[in-house]
């Protein structure tokens, strides 16, 4: 039986009434959905606490080895969270510097506040596109795209941040163009 | 032709033994060093045995495990596909379709050569590796497998009578050692030995030699560590002319009916072709030798695997070659190729600066804690010469880097001392971006990127354009990209 993902099951419940059209582009460069920074700061906070607890392990030992002593062992904590609050100040920021456009001929990515990227993949080089969704993405009804071409290693652009139904929806769009090539 | 399930040469048993030994013995390593760790508390003889006893298992393990290699391969042709059926305990079966296939290499090692087999090698756009491999075929299978698998796409014909090679370019021996001389391998070699004299040899050759040289003056030890070191090189450099001379053996390129074959090898012989409708891009690489003396090294990048241990699959189309000859053999890999008639584009002015200031930067911050502690603050007296080296080669940068462009293809080159361009036509390019960091866009510059198929990880990358130039030859590949839509040549 085909167990449906979860995005899948998300997509169904959410739009089971509206079936979205197939449009060939976009209106313009479009931003992702804002419900994508809570994702990103969590996940933040997730990776800080997870590393941070392993750190503390280690800090731990050290401490009963008599290794090192108060207050060093301050020292990696405050570091920790002075990168989670680093990185959660520019959450917003990095949502604001992601937008997608889809032309005729290409799909255009934006991204990054420090580093900036404005990526172009022709439409008809796509070989295949995928829809992921992580739990927390789920959480907040969210599903990235990933864009595959020849050649290279992974996906070679990402649109994190899409409704299932705008996923499913731009999916359609791009497939639809897929060359005739490999 | 192969239509049948075939058996592999019974050669394979041999040529895989060598494999799957070192390969159990390596898995074998830890027991094995545990034997050498605890070799002073135990008696010789008992470590001597226990030694014995694994080389024996893994020899026995490693038989059995060829001759079962052995019974369960096999490969056919089914339709469009090249199927290879392998495993015993855990069966595999792997489809190949031939629209899909890459390159086909032929490689004969010595104990191919002297068994009568040959190793073919297929590989497709996925993966690092030949995703298909059949360690031993008689030749003349070999032969005409790769024949089979490279005709026409998804058409299997059975016509034997493939027209004579005709010879395009040919080393003679004195390029091929030419090419030995000029390679970089002599450095390599030198460290390979110094790190060899490092287990044992401190006792045997550095030691006499230290106790030696304390004999002598200080200008003559001067002169006899450097006589060493110059004799050390110069063996390296023997030894890197021997390795390219064995390797480059009668290395000829010859037009295939589906590419260019290209034959080498003196020990181990490789036959590898070039399927000329994959390439990706072409790179032509001049290192400052050879630039000298008016030779380059030309590659050609496909969608296949290219390992880099594996030199058959190497995408090196050849290993010295006349400046002269750039454009002929670049036109034969592209027929768009030119390298000749281009106009180049400079980067940015500010790219000077840039650069300068990002290697003065990493200069002053890798540098001070070796140098401190050797120099301590005399190491400051290097700071001037740091400073001066950083903007000369900054400038020298600025001047080498450049982009050019025709209505087909992409070029873009780089490099100080190893100067080196990437030729991409515009019906390959598969992604192209732009980016630009903080510092870049306090400069108005930006870096613009286009990557073809090819899986060695080549891509144009030009550093330091002005924004404005960037978008322009951003918009100006859009473009060239769409109008060569309708002319796409087969593959990627």
């Amino acid at each position: 039986m085909h167990r449906k993902f979860a995005w899948e099951r998300l997509h169904n419940q959410k739009s089971q009434m509206e079936v979205p059209s197939v449009r060939k582009t976009t209106n313009g460069p479009q931003p992702i959905h804002q419900a994508i920074c809570k994702v990103w700061l969590y996940s933040n906070l997730i990776s800080i606490v997870i590393v941070g607890l392993i750190t503390s392990g280690i800090e731990f030992a050290l401490i009963q080895a008599d290794v090192i002593h108060w207050p060093v062992p301050l020292v990696m904590p405050l570091f920790w969270v002075l990168i989670g609050l680093w990185s959660s100040m520019f959450v917003k920021r990095q949502w604001h510097a992601w937008k997608y456009e889809v032309t005729d001929h290409e799909i255009i990515l934006n991204s990054g506040v420090w580093y900036q990227k404005q990526r172009f993949v022709p439409r008809d080089r796509i070989q295949h596109v995928d829809i992921t969704s992580g739990p927390l993405a789920r959480k907040f009804g969210l599903a990235h795209v990933h864009l595959y071409v020849a050649g290279a290693h992974g996906a070679v652009g990402e649109i994190p941040g899409l409704t299932p139904q705008e996923a499913d929806e731009l999916r359609s769009m791009l497939v639809e163009t897929q060359a005739e090539h490999v | 032709m192969f239509e049948t399930p075939t058996r592999l040469h019974p050669a394979a048993i041999v040529i895989k033994f060598g494999t799957y030994f070192v390969y159990t013995i390596r898995s074998l390593a830890i027991p094995i060093g545990g034997i050498f760790i605890a070799e002073k508390k135990t008696s010789q003889q008992l470590v001597t045995l226990l030694i014995g006893g694994f080389v024996a298992l893994a020899g026995a393990i490693s038989l059995i495990g060829t001759i079962l290699h052995f019974l369960s391969t096999n490969f056919f042709i089914e339709g469009d596909s090249l199927v290879i059926n392998s495993g015993f305990i855990w069966k595999k079966r792997r489809v190949i379709p031939l629209a899909r296939i890459q390159n086909v290499n032929v490689e004969r090692t010595l104990w191919h050569r002297l068994l009568g087999a040959a190793e073919v090698k297929v590989e497709t756009a996925a993966g690092h590796k030949s995703e298909g491999e059949l360690t031993a075929l008689s030749e003349k299978d070999a032969t005409k497998l790769q024949m089979v698998l490279l005709r026409n796409r998804g058409a299997v014909a059975t016509d034997e009578t493939a027209a004579k090679p005709a010879l395009i370019y040919q080393l003679s021996p004195k390029q091929v050692l030419l090419a030995g001389a000029l390679g970089n391998r002599a450095l390599y070699i030198l460290a390979s030995m110094m790190a060899v004299f490092q287990f044992d040899g401190a006792r045997h050759f550095i030691r006499p030699i230290s106790h030696f040289m304390n004999q002598l003056g200080p200008v003559m030890a001067a002169a006899f560590g450097a006589a060493v070191f110059v004799g050390l090189i110069l063996v390296g450099w023997l030894v890197s002319i021997v390795i390219s001379a064995t390797r480059f053996f009668g290395f000829r390129i010859e037009r295939h009916e589906r590419g260019l074959l290209l034959t080498h090898g003196l020990i181990t012989q490789f036959q590898s072709v070039v399927p000329l409708g994959r390439v990706q891009d072409v790179r032509i690489v001049e290192p400052i030798l050879y630039r000298w003396l008016g030779y380059c090294e030309i590659y050609a990048d496909t969608a296949g695997s290219f390992d880099a241990k594996d030199v058959a699959s190497a995408n090196k189309i050849c290993p010295i070659l006349r400046s002269d000859e750039t454009n002929r053999i670049g036109q034969l890999l592209l027929p768009e190729f030119e390298f000749e008639r281009l106009y180049w584009n400079r980067v940015s002015k500010r790219s000077i600066v840039r650069q300068a200031w990002r290697h003065m930067v990493a200069y002053l911050v890798i540098l001070p804690l070796p140098l401190g502690l050797w120099l301590h603050w005399n190491a400051l007296w290097l700071v001037p010469g740091i400073v001066v080296f950083c903007w000369i080669a900054s400038y020298i940068r600025y001047r080498v880097v450049g982009y050019a462009w025709t209505d087909d293809i992409l070029v873009a080159r780089t490099g100080l001392l190893r100067k080196s361009a990437i030729v991409i036509p515009f019906d390959r390019i598969q992604q192209y971006s732009i980016y630009s960091s903080w510092f870049q866009r306090l400069r108005g510059l930006a870096t613009l990127t286009a990557s073809s198929a090819a899986t060695g990880g080549h891509a144009i990358l030009i550093v330091d354009l002005e924004i404005e130039a960037a978008e322009k030859l951003r918009k100006t590949i859009g473009i060239s990209i769409q109008n060569h839509l309708g002319s796409r040549r087969s593959g990627l």
